[in-house]
């Protein structure tokens, strides 16, 4: 062992802190991200926040020339403050701030979600409606 | 050569360590993703290492089966038929076939009370769209002889769907979601995969259970909360959960509450004194079908035609009490107390 250079023993130790560091990242993936605010319309990311905003941000999703949904983000919270659609049932939702929480508008595609770290309920996978 | 052997040595633990992370990891992986397909938000969540693959499967076979039934899409083979009323038959998919004939099956089992060939009324409705109204008895009288399922004639060995009258227009809306979950779970279980789920718009189907080896836990909505609050959860592996209620698409008139579950005799929504109804079991197709239907059969009948088909139920009826069925009373809690359980 005392024949062991200098680099031999920094090449050691960064081998072992790589493999550290895979082996906690690899158990920590699913919680690794940060809170943050998923806009999707049709199923495609268009928009995302992350969480929380230092300044509260109003966020317009232009679903076609007449249709829309206004966004507000604000600390770690977001709603949809006005819609065109009818029923308004995710304006109605009010506030969202739990990851697992979802404001959903039908009629346009749209869904704005809070992905992160805990889940509202750690205990349901899925719900039926 | 010392240093050598412990060069090596470090690397092998390296190795281990990062394979070892691998190795629990593939199958605890997942996918998830929603879409809208259907009239509805679907959400898909499939774990295991061709997760992607299947994923992508499943939404295709789901949009698939929307542009044959759908009657929002105007070359549909659902819309041919409606077109061709009263005037030939249409030859039709196995898919489109098999889905008509079951639905005109759970007419006869629901004395009528469950139509597929509700959708000149439906139309007449409108509820959920910009037109939605309480529509007068003249045009009600104008519509209902019109609604009729056993005007619906099925020829199976030329696969073909004829509806005998004028301006009759077939609606599987009540059971195509539930045909669709079930083919989901053949794309699942083609694909060797062990753990996932479908949700189409509440119809919930599981396959197998979670990674974990625990059951997957299903919420179960608060008939009078907006959206996200629950009033139990039922833990499955390997079933369908179906859920109809008067407040999934409805319009409030007059302090009247009109909603989407129309009853083909009368013309109005079907008032039972329910607000939800969730079926249990092993077909989402079936359990589709009997949660409408025992919605429109009302309580005491509908528990009749579940067991009888071997279903569990849950029925919500509008003071909050909530009947359910023996063989899931160890599976489903009740969460939120306003609710409270009463005896078969």
């Amino acid at each position: 062992m005392n024949q062991m250079k200098i680099g031999d023993k920094i090449l050691i130790v960064a081998l072992l802190i790589l493999a550290i560091g895979l082996f906690f990242y690899q158990f920590s993936k699913p919680e690794g991200v940060g809170k943050q605010v998923v806009v999707e319309v049709n199923g495609e990311i268009i928009k995302t926040f992350s969480l929380p905003q230092a300044e509260p941000i109003q966020y317009k999703v232009e679903i076609d020339e007449d249709d829309y949904n206004l966004l507000e983000v604000e600390g770690s919270r977001v709603r949809v403050l006005e819609a065109t659609c009818q029923e308004q049932v995710d304006v109605l939702q009010g506030w969202i701030d739990k990851p697992g929480q979802a404001l959903i508008c039908l009629p346009h595609k749209l869904i704005v979600k809070i992905e992160g770290e805990e889940n509202v309920d750690d205990e349901i996978d899925v719900r039926t409606f | 050569m010392k240093r050598r052997i412990f060069i090596v040595f470090v690397l092998i633990i390296a190795l281990f360590l990062s394979a070892c992370g691998n190795e629990t990891s593939e199958d605890d992986q997942f996918d998830v993703r929603d879409s809208f397909i259907m009239g509805t938000i679907v959400t898909v969540k499939v774990y295991g290492s061709n997760r992607k693959n299947v994923a992508v499967m499943v939404l295709q076979e789901l949009k698939r089966i929307e542009n044959l039934m759908s009657v929002n899409i105007k070359d549909s083979e659902v819309s041919l038929i409606n077109a061709n009323a009263g005037v030939k038959p249409v030859k039709v998919s196995l898919d489109t076939f098999l889905v008509i004939k079951r639905a005109v099956e759970y007419s006869e089992k629901t004395e009528g009370l469950f139509d597929p060939s509700i959708g000149p009324l439906v139309q007449l409705w409108g509820i959920g769209k910009s037109d939605e109204k309480v529509p007068d008895q003249a045009e009600l009288e104008k519509v209902l002889p019109l609604v009729n399922y056993k005007n619906i004639i099925l020829d199976e060995k030329e696969s073909t769907v004829y509806l005998t009258k004028s301006g009759m227009m077939i609606d599987v809306g009540g059971i195509a979601k539930g045909y669709a979950a079930d083919k989901a779970i053949e794309i699942y279980k083609d694909n060797k995969v062990k753990s996932a789920f479908i949700n189409i718009g509440g119809n919930v189907m599981v396959h197998g259970i979670k990674p974990d080896k625990t059951l997957w836990k299903i919420g179960i909505q608060d008939p009078r909360a907006i959206r996200d609050e629950l009033m139990g959860v039922i833990s499955l592996g390997d079933q369908a959960v179906v859920t109809s209620g008067d407040y999934e698409r409805y319009f409030i008139e007059d302090g009247v509450r009109y909603h989407h579950i129309l009853n083909p005799k009368t013309g109005q929504p079907a008032r039972t004194g329910l607000m939800s109804v969730s079926l249990i079991g092993k077909s989402s197709f079936d359990a589709d079908a009997l949660s409408t239907s025992i919605y429109l059969l009302g309580r005491e009948k509908g528990l009749v035609l579940a067991e009888k088909m071997g279903y569990e139920v849950i029925i919500v009826d509008s003071d909050k009490n909530v009947t359910i069925s023996d063989g899931i009373k160890d599976r489903f809690k009740i969460t939120n107390l306003n609710y409270k359980e009463i005896s078969q």
